[in-house]
């Protein structure tokens, strides 16, 4: 599903990522964690291709995205959700609207988008908030907003970059729940967290950076 | 792009105009108030324009014959003039017609005549022109051939006037031209710089309408859209303005004391102006939003 052979990335004289090789499967829930500065944002990025690697390979589903030109690169983003630490809602619009803006932006017909609107809203538990704007919303909230748009044009890959950063601990649990759930429906999810905590309690696969490099690779119960 | 998108895209145009409302206002104010200058240069063309048309139809040539010409040579110049391209018609007006009609014109004053011992008028051909050829180019080079024909004495035709009225004209079509591009690049810098202001409030919604794979021209038409409206509101709140002031002029004009201004008919633009200079607008508008658009994503 996910690919990176040989992958370089470097800032200046700082190497972002270096010689990284790793490989996710469909179907996958896998932690990306370790300390700030190790390297996870930057293998997120180059998973939704907002940037690109100075050497090396990365393969998300048959989309070679180490190559891809700027033409293809919204087409590819199509087929993959993304969930930020801090929304990224749009915030004149509704609730509704922002759920539905991936769909708008593939020409959904009306009929079918008022209909997924609804379905990924009541997923996530806002099926009541609708009409809000995100300003009305708490950040539990507006993140189950986040995922509920990240779903909204049935990707096979969801990336969550520190998805649970602004929230509490049992916000965070809810939302580490409802992204399992995902999982469990067939979709890969990758998350980016540095909240050893979360990680201990879910129990999946992990790979720990540090430095640009992966530093180890295991499941589950990561740093007991 | 389907009619859903663009029904889509045009209503967040909409919302992005609310939502910027005092920044709209004063973009649209500005463009309505330097469309308006140009339109009362517009109106003033037309309707000199149709002036001048007006009073060609009266243009004619007096060709003025010698005393001595004989018959045949008023023959030959008759038939001249009656062949060419530019002629309506030709009346002949006798020494006998000339001091007729002189007579009349004094109106009352007939008794300054009585001491001439003969006739000082001379007889002549009254020319007149078809339309297309009522102008002072056309005119004034037909006098210059006819004065060299034989049997004639002199022409006159009104030059100076009608030289004077086309060079005023000409000016003003310039002036009107001159200020039109002015106000194009005035119009597309105004709302370039109003949409490159919203799109710089609303750059962290760009990167995430990429983020979720939307397309640069997804984005962009909202941009766009909003420039168009901006552009053909201001058009129109411009020819708004005109025909306030034409309607208060004509009124103006209508209840005027002043025998000068009597009998001057005041026309607005024509339709075809009118569509003109809305969709001018319009096209301004989308002009300078694409510029700034484009200047904008480069930048990005």
């Amino acid at each position: 599903m996910i690919r990176f052979t040989n992958v370089t990335k470097k800032f200046g004289d700082h190497y972002a990522l270096k010689n990284i090789s790793l490989s996710i499967d469909k179907g996958e829930f896998v932690f990306i964690t370790g300390p700030s500065g190790a390297g996870k944002t930057s293998i997120l990025k180059m998973i939704y291709g907002s940037e690109q690697a100075d050497d090396g390979e990365v393969m998300v589903s048959s989309w070679d995205v180490s190559k891809l030109g700027a033409r293809s690169l919204p087409f590819f983003r199509r087929s993959i959700g993304i969930v930020f630490q801090d929304f990224k809602l749009l915030s004149r619009k509704s609730i509704f609207e922002n759920v539905a803006l991936p769909m708008r932006v593939t020409g959904t017909p009306y009929r079918d988008i008022s209909t997924k609107v609804p379905q990924l809203l009541k997923l996530v538990g806002l099926a009541h908030k609708a009409e809000c704007t995100p300003s009305q919303l708490s950040g539990g909230e507006q993140q189950r907003v986040v995922i509920a748009r990240a779903l909204a044009n049935e990707p096979a890959v969801l990336i969550a970059d520190e998805p649970t950063g602004n929230l509490d601990y049992d916000l965070s649990l809810e939302i580490i729940q409802l992204l399992k759930d995902i999982c469990a429906r067939g979709t890969t999810v990758v998350m980016a967290t540095h909240n050893r905590e979360i990680v201990r309690q879910t129990g999946r696969r992990v790979i720990r950076l540090e430095k640009g490099e992966v530093a180890s690779e295991g499941t589950s119960y990561y740093g007991r | 792009m389907g009619a859903r998108t663009f029904s889509y895209l045009l209503e967040d145009a909409l919302t992005s105009i609310r939502s910027a409302k005092l920044l709209n206002l004063i973009a649209v104010t500005t463009i309505a108030i330097s469309m308006f200058i140009f339109s009362i240069f517009l109106w003033s063309v037309a309707n000199l324009d149709s002036f001048a048309a007006r009073i060609s139809r009266d243009a004619q040539l007096t060709v003025y014959l010698m005393d001595d010409s004989t018959e045949e040579q008023r023959l030959s110049l008759l038939t001249a003039l009656q062949k060419r391209k530019e002629v309506q018609s030709v009346d002949f007006l006798s020494k006998d017609q000339a001091l007729e009609e002189f007579r009349k014109s004094l109106k009352g004053q007939e008794a300054i005549l009585q001491g001439l011992s003969q006739n000082p008028l001379p007889s002549s051909f009254e020319v007149r022109f078809r339309a297309g050829y009522r102008t002072a180019a056309d005119i004034g080079g037909m006098a210059g051939e006819v004065v060299k024909m034989a049997g004639v004495e002199s022409v006159e035709y009104g030059k100076d006037w009608l030289d004077n009225f086309a060079r005023f004209l000409a000016s003003l079509r310039l002036l009107s031209i001159l200020m039109g591009v002015g106000l194009a690049l005035s119009v597309t810098f105004i709302v370039a710089n109003t949409v490159r202001l919203t799109a710089y409030t609303r750059s962290e919604e760009v990167e995430i309408m990429k983020l979720i794979g939307a397309t640069d021209s997804f984005i962009k038409w909202p941009f766009m859209i909003e420039g168009g409206l901006q552009g053909g509101i201001g058009a129109a709140l411009a020819l708004a303005a005109n025909y306030g002031v034409h309607h208060a002029l004509t009124l103006f004009l209508s209840s005027a004391q002043f025998p000068l201004l009597q009998g001057i008919v005041l026309n607005f633009l024509p339709l075809s102006y009118i569509v003109a200079f809305l969709a001018g607008g319009v096209f301004l508008g989308l002009a300078g939003s694409f510029l700034s658009v484009r200047t904008f994503f480069k930048a990005e």
